[in-house]
């Protein structure tokens, strides 16, 4: 098989904003001319937000496991409650159901997504050889099925906002839940920091080095950052 | 990065510019790996709740139970002084523990939070806490909602974390006071927390209870609050004052009525006798005795009554009341040594000690039926009522009154004095009402001196004393009224409930007395009328003979036109049997009728083909009617059974026109048969008389005064009755009536003829003949007579 044709190899590049094809300078990084956007060859320093991103998402956690995320009162008692604990009472209250969809929201998709972009991280980082497509799926499905778990947080609010009938029944949102917010969004923003663009470069890049100078200066800057 | 470019451009570049790509435009841009402060933050956030978690972590305790009973785990929660301060995380059973000495216990692993580690030392005391009901107080309530919990009291003492719990609560009670100890044969219904009252006020409570090693008595350790523990001297009495063991019997019922606080008021009460003022205080771990009451306690008043003569009481079960609320009770009652008399002991309540002075009075109340006193004193026993006073000196022994006093003039308010025939049912503490307010009480009741009538005694209270001024009428107002009538429906008017039982005296004033009315004073003297109209209307008494009763019933209305002018106010049979005798009051509107000539009869209901009259009676009774006369005053009369006949010669004195025509027969025609010109009724048939000779019949024929004219010397009259009825080939089948009133009731018709043959005016009295049947030229005539105005005066 011989080297793909890239556009990147040629000097090329798109606007990610209006698609305007651009020429890249030798700089690697300009202002798209037709709409002022910021283009990239890559995305500037894209790995090492994205490590960062998933750094912080992992350490975020941790407080929102162990901090209450919401305090159900009822007849003026009431405990706070944690995800973790929140997912047993449903389990124990029969409701199976709901605990596994509330399980998947909160735990395993957060989980999953951190697992999956440290996994991409390491394999561009390091160069371990990996089968792009497989990768390019892994991808996918990170930035894909990041959203869903802001549901919990949907419910969340308005959970707050309705039950709010004084002695009788309250729900209060804890300090978890902030956390929590937190690392939805931040892992949301870390898979969207990462370029997919590096698996096929880290392929290529393994294949032959047959990239021009400027772009191989390029390439090895972006992947350092 | 580079920050040195070289100027983008080559051949390669220019060339794909050609093709449509756009050179980017080169700006530079500093790059900072600031993002690496988000992972910071998220790190330090981490450590510090990891840190948090360990360092405030819970701790954990064990807890050994009698029983699990109410234990949940995860659930139940420990509480200290009402906080939250952990919660059960695991329950298991423990077989033969040693510390309950060998019993199957139960064993709670309790986390506590970090700040409640202190209390893990050794003397701490754990116990459940489930809600309890018993008859002196409720206690846990609020676990009612929360469950059990499980209770601490600090201890001090080294660090521990395997602990006993209690199996009840622990007497301790937190807080500085005194603590006394109570020796009993029995607990009654005393239990923890039951109240302990001084003066009925509350300055402590039961703390512990405990039989003693013997077993033949019951110690009760008190605890007295610090600020009332110098009330306690050696020489206090304690009395058990539980609600329920003071009244047996028919007040047993308070219990259960009154509200929850009388379950509350059990408890213990203390009092110091006056001897004993001086004692030491009491200290920690003092004992007393407690008795069964303040009776037994001796801490009542002792007082002597002295009653005239012999009174129904008993011992330990007559009761001495002060406005309703019990103060003593009788202790011991004896005949007096001149056997003239009784000697009642009583024990007086420690409260009412500055009260008992010369001016306090005792007597003995009956039993009375009292609504006004609520229910659980609606019915009462023979008690000792009493009117507590201060006064000058202090008083033991008193004489008592076997009856209430009538009056006491120290009440404040405006004292009366009021004079009726018979009271009625009504009793000492009914009410007087001044319009359906309750402004007063009747004090008591007196038969006069020579056993005429009853003196009644009434108190106005003070404010309202300005509303009673000379004049003022005052009437009983006991039982119930009923008035009916068919327009209005039935109508039962009592004044309240209670004059229905009590009776009840109402006043009020006529106005014209109202303006010139002077104040009244006490001691002021009133009349008690039987009734409003009684009371308020003035009038004057007649007698009236009836040949019988016919229904009527005192308090039958006398009327006239309809409208009432009086009322009967007694019936009786006269005394040789024959006769009824009527006694009725004329009111002042009703005066002129006690005249000479006034007639009076009957009104009953009459049913019959002519006339269906009065039907009202038959639900509103039947009633007197007047018809004035015109002579000298009279108050002697004799009724009739029937309305009266009008007098045929007196008809011609009426305004309008009365003929008389003279007829062979009467035919269908009755008093109030109509006359008719023209098919319109002008005037009626007064009544008939046979002629002199009694070859005819009169019939007197009154006309209207506004149709007087229509009359004439040549007019023709004619019996109108029945019904004509004429066939003929030509003219067909012609039925003819006047109306069809004149049907059944019969009727008379005239007709006039026409100028210059009429003739004039006729006078009353004067005689027309009546025909049987009309001439047919009768109708044909049509003469224009000029009636009278109706505002005209006539004759």
């Amino acid at each position: 098989m011989s080297a793909p044709y890239k556009a990147f190899k040629q000097g090329l590049t798109s606007c990610l904003c209006c698609h305007q094809l651009i020429i890249l300078p030798a700089a690697g990084r300009c202002r798209c001319p037709r709409c002022g956007a910021r283009v990239h060859g890559r995305i500037d320093g894209s790995l090492m937000l994205t490590w960062a991103l998933t750094i912080t998402g992992a350490l975020l956690l941790l407080p929102a496991n162990i901090l209450p995320v919401m305090t159900v009162t009822y007849l003026g008692a009431g405990e706070p409650n944690t995800i973790i604990s929140g997912v047993m009472q449903l389990y124990n209250a029969g409701m199976w159901g709901i605990a596994l969809v509330v399980f998947a929201a909160s735990i395993a998709i957060p989980v999953m997504k951190l697992l999956g972009l440290a996994l991409l991280l390491v394999q561009i980082q390091l160069r371990i050889p990996f089968d792009p497509l497989q990768a390019m799926k892994i991808y996918r499905v990170v930035s894909g099925i990041g959203r869903w778990s802001l549901l919990d947080l949907f419910i969340l609010s308005i959970l707050v906002a309705l039950v709010d009938m004084g002695f009788v029944a309250q729900v209060d949102a804890g300090p978890g839940s902030t956390a929590f917010a937190a690392v939805v969004v931040i892992t949301m923003t870390a898979a969207r920091t990462f370029d997919p663009r590096l698996i096929w470069d880290v392929r290529d890049g393994d294949r032959g080095n047959t990239a021009v100078v400027p772009q191989a200066a390029h390439r090895s800057a972006a992947e350092n950052g | 990065m580079a920050d040195t470019l070289p100027p983008p451009n080559n051949a390669s570049a220019d060339a794909h510019l050609d093709s449509g790509a756009q050179r980017g435009l080169v700006r530079s841009d500093k790059g900072l790996p600031l993002v690496w402060i988000l992972p910071l933050v998220a790190g330090l956030i981490a450590v510090w709740l990891l840190y948090q978690n360990v360092s405030e972590g819970d701790v954990r305790a064990s807890i050994l139970f009698l029983s699990g009973d109410g234990l949940v785990k995860g659930k139940t929660v420990v509480k200290y002084s009402g906080v939250d301060i952990g919660v059960v995380q695991e329950v298991r059973l423990v077989p033969n523990a040693k510390a309950l000495h060998g019993a199957d216990g139960v064993m709670a692993e309790v986390s506590l939070n970090r700040s409640a580690e202190y209390l893990l030392v050794e003397g701490t005391k754990f116990w459940v806490v489930k809600p309890e009901l018993s008859i002196t107080g409720i206690s846990g309530l609020e676990t009612l909602l929360s469950g059990n919990y499980i209770a601490v009291e600090s201890g001090s003492g080294k660090r521990k974390r395997s602990f006993v719990a209690l199996d009840r609560p622990p007497a301790f009670i937190r807080g500085d006071g005194l603590r006394v100890m109570l020796k009993s044969r029995r607990l009654g219904s005393l239990s923890r927390g039951s109240p302990v009252y001084f003066r009925q006020l509350r300055v402590g409570q039961v703390a512990d209870y405990r039989l003693d090693r013997d077993g033949s008595e019951v110690s009760i350790e008190l605890f007295i609050r610090r600020e009332y523990a110098d009330l306690v001297h050696r020489g206090s009495r304690f009395w058990n004052s539980s609600g329920i063991s003071i009244e047996g019997g028919i007040s047993g019922i308070n219990v259960t009525l009154e509200s929850l606080a009388a379950l509350f008021a059990g408890g213990v009460s203390f009092y110091t006798p006056e001897s004993q003022r001086q004692s030491p205080l009491a200290v920690n771990g003092t004992e007393f005795k407690l008795y069964k009451n303040f009776t037994a306690a001796d801490a009542g008043i002792a007082v002597t009554l002295n009653f005239n003569r012999g009174v129904s009481v008993t011992p330990g079960n007559t009761k001495v009341y002060y406005q309703g609320i019990r103060v003593g009770e009788v202790s011991d009652a004896k005949a007096n040594s001149r056997m003239d008399g009784m000697e009642v002991k009583v024990l007086m309540d420690p409260v009412t000690d500055d009260l008992l002075s010369e001016n306090t009075r005792f007597w003995l109340a009956p039993p009375t039926f009292d609504l006004s006193g609520g229910l659980n004193s609606l019915i009462k026993g023979n008690r000792i009522e009493v009117d507590l006073r201060r006064g000058q000196r202090s008083q033991r022994i008193f004489s008592a009154s076997a009856s209430a006093p009538p009056r006491d003039l120290r009440t404040p308010g405006l004292h009366l004095r009021l004079t009726a025939r018979n009271p009625g049912s009504l009793q000492r503490g009914a009410p007087v009402y001044f319009r359906r307010i309750e402004v007063g009480k009747v004090q008591g009741m007196e038969l006069h001196g020579n056993g005429e009538g009853v003196e009644v005694y009434v108190v106005i209270e003070p404010r309202y004393a300005h509303l009673v001024k000379q004049g003022t009428r005052f009437w009983n107002i006991s039982g119930l009224r009923a008035s009916a009538s068919l327009s209005e429906g039935v109508e039962l008017e009592a004044d309240s409930l209670m004059s229905l039982l009590r009776g009840g005296v109402a006043f009020g004033i006529r106005r014209e007395d109202h303006e010139k009315g002077v104040q009244a004073v006490n001691g002021d003297q009133f009349p008690l009328y039987s009734s409003r109209e009684a009371a308020l209307e003035e009038g004057i008494e007649i007698d009236i003979t009836l040949p019988s009763a016919q229904g009527l019933k005192t308090g039958a209305p006398l009327r006239y036109k309809g409208v009432q002018v009086g009322e009967i106010t007694r019936l009786y049979l006269d005394g040789d049997l024959e006769e009824v005798r009527v006694r009725a009051k004329l009111y002042q509107r009703g005066e002129s009728f006690a005249r000479a000539g006034t007639r009076i009869w009957v009104v009953s209901p009459q049913i019959g083909i002519g006339k269906v009259a009065h039907l009202e009676t038959l639900v509103t009774g039947r009633y007197l009617a007047l018809e004035p006369g015109t002579g000298p005053p009279q108050t002697q009369f004799y009724a009739q059974l029937e309305a009266p006949r009008a007098d045929l010669t007196d008809t011609m004195h009426r305004p309008g026109l009365t003929v008389i025509l003279d007829a062979a027969r009467r035919g269908s025609l009755v008093a109030g048969s109509p006359v008719y010109y023209r098919q319109v009724q002008v005037g009626e048939v007064t009544g008939f008389a046979l002629g002199e000779q009694a070859d005819r019949v009169y019939i007197y024929v009154y006309i209207e005064p506004h149709y007087q004219p229509l009359v004439r010397q040549h007019t023709v009259f004619w019996n109108a009755s029945g019904v004509e009825v004429n066939f003929g080939l030509r003219s067909g089948l012609n039925i003819d009536t006047e109306s069809a009133q004149a049907l059944w009731r019969g009727g008379i018709a005239f007709a006039t003829p026409e100028p210059p043959f009429m003739g004039f005016e006729v006078e009353s009295g004067s005689h027309f003949p009546l025909y049987p049947r009309a001439e047919p030229e009768w109708h044909r005539w049509s003469p224009k007579i000029t009636l009278y105005d109706t505002a005209e005066p006539e004759k």
